[in-house]
């Protein structure tokens, strides 16, 4: 039995440490151009007035994503009352929503022409702003997700841990990232933006992503005896998200194709038939019909390895979603207004490394908050009560 | 059909002289802190004042704008542009219809000033009490025309998260520099692609010794302050790079006496720069003369722009 626990240990221990060394191969490959970035500002990006938004953009929301989405799983477990069977499993969904929430601000922050002055923000009222409401939620929700970590380690304050539970989900999806959403949908110049639907897809959309790279985590981080949870969250909560995920995008492409306005088709047909179309049925080749084809097939989706991948591909296809939403509508943009700029914007490859050493930043980070965090609580429970019986 | 009425003398010195009637009313002493916008220091009374301003600009592309970019050439010496930003006004130019039935078409946009975009609750319900006030004194059953719902702030203002972009009293939609923190939300707001942000290029820098020429390192003025385009390497306080930039109808000037300059700069006397709440100015005379042929781009949008072309309804699509 304490041969089992120790091997069980070892094999959690291996794969942070594994993890550890991606994330110093990641900060060091992107080094130079990190610095580069700080000290030539963003006149190394692809960025113009044509083309606003880009990389950077399009990560920060895919982690802002992946944390509200990871919130849900703990929340989850609360709700059903088997945090405690699942505490590994917990801890894991925290502290991956937790670094997820960080990697999406420093994103954002990355992204800022003045970083600097960030907090502006805080000492300014702009309430016809979504962008200053989403900056007040994300303080709050980081603020729930620390206490709510740190009270689950040390195993205190039961009834502030259920009730930052309750308050997390309204602050984590719709406060965090269905006004994320709403950013970007309350600007009417772009019309593929503008509308309810975008919220709605983000949410949706945040808790597939989210749930799966906690899911994809736990399958190789999570004590043997939890990882049975896995196999449970892909059935009952990933798959009917992705059903649900795919009716929206069904729903999002084809309506305004059957209206047929040439304004609000352009985009869509860029993206469904343009040049890099690509991105878009890759997401739906390897992030929706392979996942569903894992997740519902009996042998397949009974096997932890093959939850492990479809939770993978889930959670790293997102990406392409993320995409799809910020990059196609900014040509548009940039075509009309900025007559003879950027046909097509490609991120440089300062973004690309700037990028992966924040990653791989956050990666380490994940790694010692592993060690520290994933401790199944702890041994002695089960030797206690071993000796009972 | 003519588009301009009769004049009996210059066009440049008739607007000259309307600006001159226009800020000949602010004490001399207030028309700095009026171009920085230090509205604290202000006597409630000249801020009342700069409020009863309309600026606004009409452009007659229907027969004067030749596409010859003057305007787009001054603006970029004026502020020294990079480029990144180029120029605060744009030339652009759309083929419609298909040949042999085609024509160009030629809208010079700098920024549009719009007066709304974004409505809150609040100001509907005010609206709408407005109009039932109106018609319970009439004798009338309300009815709401939502043609005359005014929003409060134009798009750009509305999305800033830290209020760095702002409306003046007058009309003209500035930046704060100091406070802006380069989000460009406000780039992808406006529908007239009119917002610019600054990364930091320069012309020269590459060109001869890998030094910045002394005129594209030298400053220049902007909302009444000196600032420098200095490399990024530090937050320089008082440089521009890392912020949104946009057409403010060259303040610094226009409260001095002088006309924008692309309004002086236009080889076809297209430009018509002037208070709109001026009945006797040369841009109230052009617009009363032109009643049909008033467009304004993206109407449907409700941002009440305060650049009007005189020109038939033109199709900006941005997507």
């Amino acid at each position: 039995m304490e041969n089992t626990i120790a091997r069980r240990g070892l094999e959690k221990t291996f794969a942070l440490l594994g993890l550890m060394f991606l994330g110093i191969a990641m900060m060091v490959i992107g080094w130079h151009s990190l610095t580069l970035r700080f000290a030539s500002g963003l006149t190394p990006t692809n960025l113009t007035s044509s083309w606003p938004y880009g990389l950077f953009v399009v990560i920060y929301i895919f982690w802002i994503g992946c944390s509200a989405g990871g919130v849900s799983v703990s929340s989850l477990l609360d709700f059903f009352g088997i945090e405690k069977k699942y505490q590994v499993v917990n801890k894991i969904a925290l502290w991956t929503s937790w670094v997820a929430l960080t990697a999406g601000l420093i994103f954002v922050a990355l992204d800022l022409g003045h970083m600097e002055r960030f907090f502006y923000i805080y000492l300014s009222f702009q309430p016809s702003s979504i962008l200053w409401w989403e900056s007040i939620f994300y303080l709050v929700y980081f603020a729930i997700l620390t206490a709510k970590i740190i009270l689950v380690y040390k195993d205190r304050a039961k009834g502030v841990v259920r009730g930052l539970s309750i308050a997390g989900i309204p602050v984590a999806l719709f406060g965090v990232h269905a006004g994320t959403g709403a950013i970007f949908a309350s600007i009417s110049a772009v019309s593929y933006w503008h509308g309810p639907m975008l919220p709605i897809i983000f949410i949706v959309s945040a808790l597939v992503s989210g749930s799966a790279l906690v899911n994809w985590l736990s399958t190789f981080l999570a004590p043997r005896e939890e990882r049975e949870f896995t196999k449970i969250l892909a059935k009952y909560f990933i798959l009917p998200m992705l059903c649900f995920d795919a009716s929206l995008i069904f729903f999002e492409f084809v309506t305004p194709l059957y209206g047929g306005h040439p304004e609000h088709t352009l985009v869509y047909k860029e993206v469904l038939l343009g040049p890099k179309c690509y991105i878009f049925w890759t997401h739906i080749v390897f992030g929706m019909i392979l996942p569903f084809i894992i997740l519902t097939a009996g042998r397949l989706r009974n096997s932890i390895s093959w939850v492990s991948l479809a939770s993978f591909l889930l959670f790293t296809m997102t990406f392409c979603v993320r995409w799809n939403i910020i990059i196609p509508p900014m040509k548009s943009h940039s075509e009309f207004a900025h007559i003879g700029e950027v046909t097509y914007y490609m991120p440089t490859v300062m973004e690309w490394l700037s990028s992966l050493s924040i990653l791989g930043i956050l990666v380490i980070i994940f790694a010692i908050g592993g060690f520290i965090l994933f401790q199944k609580r702890t041994e002695t429970t089960i030797n206690e009560g071993v000796k009972r019986e | 059909m003519p588009t301009m009425p009769e004049l009996n003398q210059d066009i440049r010195r008739r607007m000259e002289e309307d600006l001159e009637r226009t800020i000949r009313q602010i004490p001399e002493k207030y028309i700095e802190p009026v171009i920085k916008g230090d509205w604290e220091n202000i006597p409630g009374g000249v801020t009342n004042y700069v409020k009863s301003i309309r600026w606004g600009m009409v452009i007659n592309s229907k027969d004067k704008c030749g596409g010859c970019k003057a305007c787009t050439v001054a603006c970029a010496s004026e502020y020294k542009h990079s480029e990144d930003v180029e120029s605060y006004n744009r030339v652009i130019e759309k083929l419609e219809g298909k040949y042999p039935n085609c024509r160009w078409r030629i809208i010079s946009r700098p920024c549009l000033h719009c007066n709304s975009g974004f409505t809150s609750p609040l100001s509907f319900m005010k609206v709408r009490e407005e109009m039932r006030k109106r018609a319970k004194k009439m004798g009338v059953t309300e009815s709401i025309d939502y043609n005359t719902l005014r929003g409060e702030k134009p798009p750009c203002v509305a999305v800033c998260p830290t209020g760095a972009s702002h409306k003046r009293p007058d009309g003209i939609v500035g930046i704060t520099y100091e406070r802006c923190i380069g989000c460009r939300l406000c780039l992808v707001a406006c529908p007239y692609g009119a917002r610019y942000f600054d990364r930091g290029d320069f012309r020269t820098k590459n060109i001869a010794l890998g030094e910045i020429a002394p005129y594209e390192a030298s400053g220049f003025e902007e909302y009444g302050r000196i600032y420098e385009r200095k490399p990024k390497f530090f937050p320089w306080p008082n440089s521009p790079i890392g912020n949104a930039r946009k057409c403010q109808f060259c303040l610094h000037k226009i409260y001095r006496g002088e006309l924008p300059a692309c309004v002086l700069k236009c080889q076809g006397g297209a430009r018509i720069f002037g208070n709109l709440n001026d009945t006797e100015s040369l841009i109230h005379q052009v617009l009363k003369f032109n009643p049909h042929l008033q467009m304004k781009l993206r109407p449907e949008l409700g941002t009440d722009p305060t650049v009007i072309y005189i020109d038939e309804p033109f199709e900006f699509n941005l997507e």
